[in-house]
C-alpha cells in the first residue's frame, strides 16, 4: 500500500511540524484522529508551558476548562496570572469586592489549578501581574490577585518552584502593599506545603496604602489626630512581619528577588521621610531563621546600613545586586568592607544608585552608571568615576573607595527621562 | 593485516535488485556509514541489504545521494534554528521532490530509515510547503485524509488550539 502522509512515523511528522506556524499545526491537528496525535508532541506541546491567565470569568472559566483531566492544559509550568478590574468607577471598590468575596473566582481558579496538581506533581512556576483600570481600584485589584491566586495555590497542592508576585523588569505589574503578605493564611498547612519547595521569590512591594485620610489642606497644618492615624498605620508592626513569614516558609529558597516602590501615600502626615520604608527589612534584617540564598537582588529600598549590613550576613547571598538604595541611617563602609572582606562568600556584585546621607555614592572606578553623566563634574579626576560598580571574581576582594559629588544636577531630557523612570520604578508617589 | 579500503558498496533492494554506488555516496546515509564503521572493512560485506527500500525509490535516494555527495556534513545539531526557521529548499531540489505524493512520502520514509537527515529535512520541508496557509478541509483534500473525528472529539481538538493558541 503506497504510504500517506498518515503512516509516517511520530518523528518524521514532528520534524515536519516544527516547520509550521502555530496555525498550520493547530490546521493539521483538526484534520484527523491520527494526525492530531502524531503532530501533538514536543514542539506543539511547547505551546502549553507558559500561559497568562486574566481574573476574568471568561478566562478562568476558559483555564478550567483546559486544564480537565487529560487536556493539555495540565502541560503548563510558568503560569502568569493577570489581575484584570473592568468595574464602573463609580462603586468599583465595593463591587469589585463583593466579587472577591463570592469567592467564585477563587473557585475557578483552585479548578485549573486542581486540573494542573493531579495532571502531574512537577514544580511550577506562577507569577502574578495586574492589569487596572483606575488608581481606584488598583491596589484592591493587586491584593485580590494576589490572595485569590496564593489560596487557590494553596487549595490546589500544586507545589511552586517560582513566584513571581508583581515583578517584572520593566515595573509594569504592579505593587503589593507590604501589609497584604501578613494577610496570607500562615497556619495553612497547604500552603505550607505548596511553598515548601519554593526556589524563587520575586516581589514587588509598596508600603502600605493609607488611603482614608482626607485629603491634605496645604493651608494648614494636619491636624494631630490624623498624623497620629496615619503614623500608626504606616508603622503597624503588621506591615513588615508577613515577608518575614513568608520567607521562613520558604527554606529551600535560593533566589530573592525584591523591589520596593515607596508610595509616601500619607507623607503630608508623616514627619520622617523614611519613617515606614526602612523598616520592611529592619524586621528581616533581625530574623534568625532566613534562608541561605545564593542569588539576592534588592531594589528601592529604605535601609540603615546596620540593617543591610545584618540582612546580608544572615542570608549570605553568592551574587548580590542593590540598585537604587538609600541609607536611611549610617554609612555604605562596613556594609563595603564585608563584601569585600576575606571571609566573604559573595563571588560576585553589583551596586548601582546608592545613596548615603542624601548624597549618591560615586565610587573610585569607571562603570556604566548612567546617573553620573548627569552631574557636572567640578572634580578634575571625575571622568574616572562612577555610581555603579560590578565585581566578580578576584576583584571582589579588591577594597571598594567611594565619595559623593557636590557638583549640580545637569538638566538634560536624557536625565529628565532617568529621573522619571526611577520614580516610576521606585517612587515616591504623592497623592 | 589488509589495508584495502572499500571504494564501492552494493546495494540490494528489497525486491532483490543491485545497485553499485561509491562509498562517498552510501556514505550520505548515517546507517551505512555506521555500519562500515563499527564492523571495519575487513568484516563489512561489499553488498549492504536495504530491507525496507524497493528499487525504484533506492535509485532515487542514490540519485539524491550523488548529487549532494561533496556537500559539507551536516551540523550536529539536529534542532538548529536554520532547519525550524525556514521552508526555503534549494532549485535542484525542488526539481528532484516534483515527483507524486507516493514517491515523496517514499522518500521520506527511506530517508529517515537510512538516517539521510539532509534528504529526510528536504522531504519535510516539501510537506509542511504543502500544509501552509491551508484549511483543515484543504489539508485533507491535498493528502486525501479521512476525516475519522466525532463532533465531540473535533470540539475538543478545536478547544485545545485555541489554548495552544492563547498567550
Amino acid at each position: 500500500m503506497a504510504p500517506r502522509l498518515e503512516d509516517c512515523p511520530n518523528e518524521v511528522i514532528e520534524s515536519i511540524v516544527v516547520l509550521l506556524d502555530l496555525n498550520d499545526i493547530c490546521n493539521l491537528r483538526q484534520t484527523s484522529r491520527s494526525l492530531a496525535t502524531k503532530a501533538t508532541q514536543n514542539h506543539f506541546k511547547s505551546f502549553y508551558l507558559s500561559k497568562h491567565v486574566d481574573t476574568t470569568t471568561r478566562s478562568l472559566e476558559k483555564f478550567v476548562d483546559a486544564t480537565r483531566p487529560g487536556r493539555l492544559g495540565c502541560l503548563v509550568q510558568n503560569l502568569t496570572i493577570f489581575g484584570v478590574f473592568t468595574f464602573p468607577r463609580v462603586d468599583g471598590r465595593d463591587l469589585a469586592a463583593g466579587l472577591w468575596a463570592t469567592g467564585m473566582k477563587l473557585d475557578l481558579l483552585n479548578q485549573a489549578l486542581s486540573g494542573i496538581a493531579a495532571a502531574k506533581r512537577t514544580e511550577e512556576t506562577i507569577s502574578l501581574s495586574r492589569n487596572g483600570v483606575d488608581w481606584e481600584s488598583y491596589w484592591q485589584c493587586v491584593a485580590g490577585t494576589f490572595h485569590t491566586a496564593m489560596r487557590a495555590v494553596a487549595a490546589s497542592g500544586l507545589k511552586l518552584r517560582a513566584l513571581i508576585v508583581f515583578h517584572d523588569t520593566g515595573g509594569q505589574s504592579g505593587n503589593l502593599g507590604c501589609d497584604e503578605l501578613n494577610r496570607l493564611d500562615f497556619q495553612d498547612q497547604r500552603l505550607v506545603a505548596s511553598l515548601s519547595s519554593l526556589k524563587y521569590l520575586a516581589l514587588s512591594l509598596s508600603d502600605r496604602a493609607i488611603t482614608n485620610l482626607p485629603e491634605p489642606d496645604r493651608s494648614q497644618p494636619p491636624k494631630q489626630e490624623f498624623i497620629l492615624e496615619a503614623m500608626g498605620k504606616a508603622t503597624d508592626q503588621e506591615n513588615f512581619i508577613g515577608l518575614e513569614k513568608l520567607l521562613q516558609l520558604a527554606p529551600l529558597l535560593e533566589d530573592l528577588e525584591i523591589r520596593y516602590y515607596r508610595l509616601n501615600a500619607a507623607h503630608v502626615f508623616l514627619r520622617s521621610p523614611y519613617l515606614q520604608h526602612e523598616l520592611l527589612l529592619r524586621e528581616l534584617a533581625q530574623s534568625e531563621k532566613l534562608p541561605r540564598l545564593k542569588t539576592c537582588s534588592i531594589r528601592g529600598i529604605v535601609i540603615s546600613s546596620e540593617d543591610l549590613l545584618a540582612f546580608v550576613r544572615r542570608t549570605a547571598p553568592q551574587r548580590l545586586l542593590l540598585d537604587n538604595v538609600i541609607l536611611s541611617g549610617g554609612i555604605f563602609t562596613p556594609f563595603f568592607d564585608h563584601c569585600t572582606g576575606e571571609t566573604t562568600g559573595i563571588l560576585e556584585f553589583e551596586f548601582k544608585e546608592l545613596f548615603e546621607k542624601h548624597n549618591i555614592v560615586h565610587f573610585g572606578e569607571p562603570g556604566q552608571g548612567s546617573f553620573a553623566q548627569g552631574l557636572q563634574q567640578t572634580g578634575t579626576n571625575s571622568s574616572r568615576t562612577s555610581t555603579s560598580l560590578i565585581r566578580t571574581g578576584d576583584g571582589v576582594k579588591k577594597p571598594i573607595s567611594y565619595h559623593y559629588y557636590h557638583g549640580v544636577p545637569m538638566d538634560t531630557p536624557q536625565i529628565r527621562e532617568e529621573r522619571r523612570e526611577r520614580q516610576r520604578l521606585y517612587g515616591p508617589l504623592h497623592r | 593485516m589488509s589495508e584495502t579500503k572499500i571504494q564501492k558498496l552494493t546495494l540490494v533492494a528489497n525486491d532483490g535488485n543491485k545497485i553499485e554506488v561509491d562509498r562517498q555516496v552510501a556514505e550520505k546515509s548515517v546507517l551505512i556509514k555506521n555500519m562500515l564503521d563499527d564492523l571495519g572493512d575487513e568484516q563489512m560485506s561489499t553488498e549492504v541489504p536495504i530491507p525496507n527500500v524497493n528499487d525504484t525509490v533506492l535509485k532515487k535516494v542514490i540519485e539524491w545521494c550523488e548529487h549532494h555527495k561533496n556537500d559539507p556534513a551536516a551540523p550536529q545539531d539536529d534542532d538548529s534554528d536554520s532547519r525550524k526557521k525556514t521552508t526555503d529548499i534549494d532549485e535542484w531540489d525542488q526539481k528532484f521532490m516534483q515527483v507524486d505524493q507516493e514517491m515523496l512520502f517514499e522518500i521520506i520514509l527511506a530517508s529517515n530509515y537510512l538516517d539521510i537527515k539532509p534528504l529526510l529535512d528536504v522531504g519535510c520541508k516539501t510537506v509542511a510547503n504543502m500544509i501552509k496557509g491551508k484549511s483543515p478541509e484543504e489539508i485533507r483534500k491535498t493528502f486525501n485524509i479521512t476525516n475519522d473525528f466525532t463532533p465531540e472529539e473535533e470540539e475538543q481538538i478545536r478547544r485545545e488550539n485555541e489554548w495552544a493558541e492563547d498567550r
